[in-house]
């Protein structure tokens, strides 16, 4: 994807004024709520015009107010899955399913089939249903379908789990990240929960009050003390990949293998994976302690030796970056911390967390 | 009650015929004004909006009088209508359609404006991200989605047309067989001594029909209704 965006937007007393330019084939917004984020998605859509810039998607010129050029939203193949499903309640879920099909220039040269959207969001038993039927999950994942089987060659995707209990959450979130990788569509996820963009891409953008705050990697992010500070109220989660050894059903708790590392973890997996298997695991930054050296006397199962690559201060926290065998890891610290450990750039530490503090988040991988 | 005469039944017959003719005829001008109204913002909106509800608060009489100045004999587009396309349509049972159609337009305009402005329009935008052109979407979503609405719309129209009579006896006349609609017989029993008999058997006419296009009216409006409510949940 190649966007180019420029634009501003008056609504009353609130004003939109982006400018960003990705690249990426996914990106992540992160911000509060009110701070513009749907606007643009509806700006980028062709749902709203803005009243002054441009918006460039991969070379073509959607909108740009000097030269009068304003792309109609049905023009401009540009798929949104929307907060609420906005399923068409006097169709099945088939029809709905297939409502951008019926537009064949559009689809005619789509990579994948119906059957594979079926597949990969699990929908196929809920075809013959009536909408009225579905859960808010079910709808979800409906509407997801119904954006990709139009063949969009941008998927902006505005919340689409807000709302939903955390159970109908685990239900759509891996599929969205499963859904990128196999189809390769761009996708622009809108969330304000940055444990739910994480899943999908480190790609982050983080608007406030109609404008961008910050662009990039959420470690170049998390590094700056003034997009940190936009990041505060995020609950800053790590994702580390790790593999499947064995399952100690004795001790109810499965032992994963870091990657080029002889180094392990130890938590309860609620599923039986087999081994061998690779999962993404969640760690929250604030869940995770530091000692100079390697504890045995503790309940905390999982350590792990690090070095101190940065500590970023906001007045609301200092954040602490590590190079680990898991990976890059950061780590919540406290000022008073910092001085009792002596951290600096380059130390060498141990980090601790309990084996319930870490979540799988993803896979196993089949794709 | 004795049975009904050849004139009575003639009278019931155009009743019905004008009613018919006016349901089909303001059908596709109700539901573009409709939705002109209920979803378009442009200049003159508001003249718009007077001319087509204009003829719901004029006396019909008024109505009757305008369409004879503009398409009588010597009116100024009946003139033409006439010399060019030999089309009359003062006392004809046509022109008791047309007077039927404007006063009953306003009725129909105003049930399908209500029932296309309450299709969530978010639904409206989903369809154009998904590449459904506006006409596309105004088939596709908006119509079936305000069908009920629209079909109450027609009936209405329907129902007024059965009982229209200032317009039509002032455009139409009273002609018995071809522009004397049931209204308009009721009228002229009434006008002659010795009549009563004939106006009350179409009195009681009249009163059955208008209960029949209710009772169908009311049983398609519940038939929406139970759609709708199953639309609203989800």
């Amino acid at each position: 994807m190649k966007l180019d965006v420029d634009i501003y937007m008056k609504q009353g007393r609130f004003l939109l004024d982006a400018q960003f330019k990705c690249f990426e084939s996914a990106l992540g917004i992160f911000g509060p709520s009110g701070c513009g984020k749907s606007t643009l998605f509806r700006a980028l859509a062709g749902l709203a015009r803005p009243h002054g810039g441009h918006i460039v998607l991969d070379g073509k010129t959607l909108f740009d107010s000097a030269g009068h050029i304003f792309v109609p939203p049905h023009k401009r193949n540009i798929g949104l899955v929307f907060q609420d499903a906005r399923l068409f309640p006097h169709w099945s879920v088939e029809k709905n399913l297939r409502a951008g099909e019926c537009l064949k220039e559009r689809v005619a040269d789509r990579p994948f089939g119906f059957d594979d959207i079926a597949g990969l969001l699990n929908i196929g038993h809920l075809i013959g249903r009536s909408v009225e039927d579905l859960s808010g999950g079910e709808k979800q994942r409906i509407a997801i379908g119904r954006a990709l089987l139009s063949n969009p060659r941008l998927l902006l995707m505005d919340e689409p789990v807000t709302g939903l209990d955390v159970s109908l959450k685990a239900q759509i979130l891996p599929f969205l990240a499963k859904v990128h990788r196999a189809l390769r569509i761009p996708t622009i996820l809108i969330s304000h929960d940055l444990g739910e963009i994480l899943q999908l891409t480190d790609q982050l953008m983080l608007m406030r009050e109609g404008t961008v705050t910050g662009f990039g990697t959420l470690d170049q992010l998390a590094t700056r003390p003034d997009t940190l500070q936009e990041l505060n109220g995020a609950d800053l989660t790590n994702m580390i990949s790790a593999r499947i050894r064995e399952h100690c059903p004795g001790h109810g708790t499965t032992r994963l293998e870091l990657p080029g590392s002889e180094h392990t973890l130890t938590m309860e997996l609620t599923e039986q994976r087999q081994a061998g298997q690779t999962v993404v695991l969640g760690i929250a930054a604030n869940q995770i302690a530091l000692a100079p050296g390697r504890i045995d006397a503790i309940s905390m199962r999982n350590q792990l030796p690090g070095t101190v690559e940065k500590i970023v201060h906001t007045p609301a926290r200092s954040l602490c970056s590590l190079s680990t065998p898991a990976g890059p890891l950061f780590v919540e610290i406290t000022p008073g911390t910092e001085t009792d450990l002596q951290l600096h750039e380059g130390k060498q530490v141990w980090i601790l967390f309990k084996s319930r503090a870490l979540e799988q988040i993803g896979g196993p991988e089949h794709l | 009650m004795t049975p009904l005469s050849t004139t009575e039944w003639l009278a019931i017959g155009l009743s019905l015929k004008v009613a018919v003719w006016v349901s089909l005829l303001t059908a596709i001008p109700a539901v573009l004004l409709g939705w002109l109204l209920a979803r378009r913002e442009f200049r003159g909106k508001i003249i718009v909006e007077s001319l087509v509800h204009a003829p719901l608060v004029m006396p019909p009489v008024v109505t009757g009088y305008l369409l004879l100045v503009l398409l009588g004999r010597h009116g100024v587009i009946g003139q033409w209508l006439e010399s060019w396309f030999g089309i009359r349509l003062v006392f004809t049972w046509q022109g008791a359609v047309l007077a039927a159609a404007i006063v009953a337009l306003p009725l129909a305009v105003r049930s399908v404006r209500l029932a296309i402005s309450l299709v969530d329009q978010r639904l409206e935008e989903a369809a154009q991200t998904l590449g459904y052109r506006p006409s596309r979407i105004f088939l596709k979503v908006t119509l079936p989605l305000a069908w009920p609405g629209i079909l109450g719309g027609i009936l209405l129209a329907f129902s007024r047309s059965l009982g229209e009579f200032g317009a039509t006896i002032t455009f139409a006349g009273n002609v018995e067989g071809s522009t004397q609609t049931l209204p308009l017989a009721i009228y002229s029993a009434l006008q002659v001594p010795g009549e009563e008999a004939v106006a009350m058997r179409l009195v009681g006419a009249s009163l059955l029909l208008c209960f029949l296009s209710l009772l169908i009216s009311e049983l398609l409006t519940r038939k929406a209704k139970r759609k709708m409510d199953r639309t609203i949940k989800t």
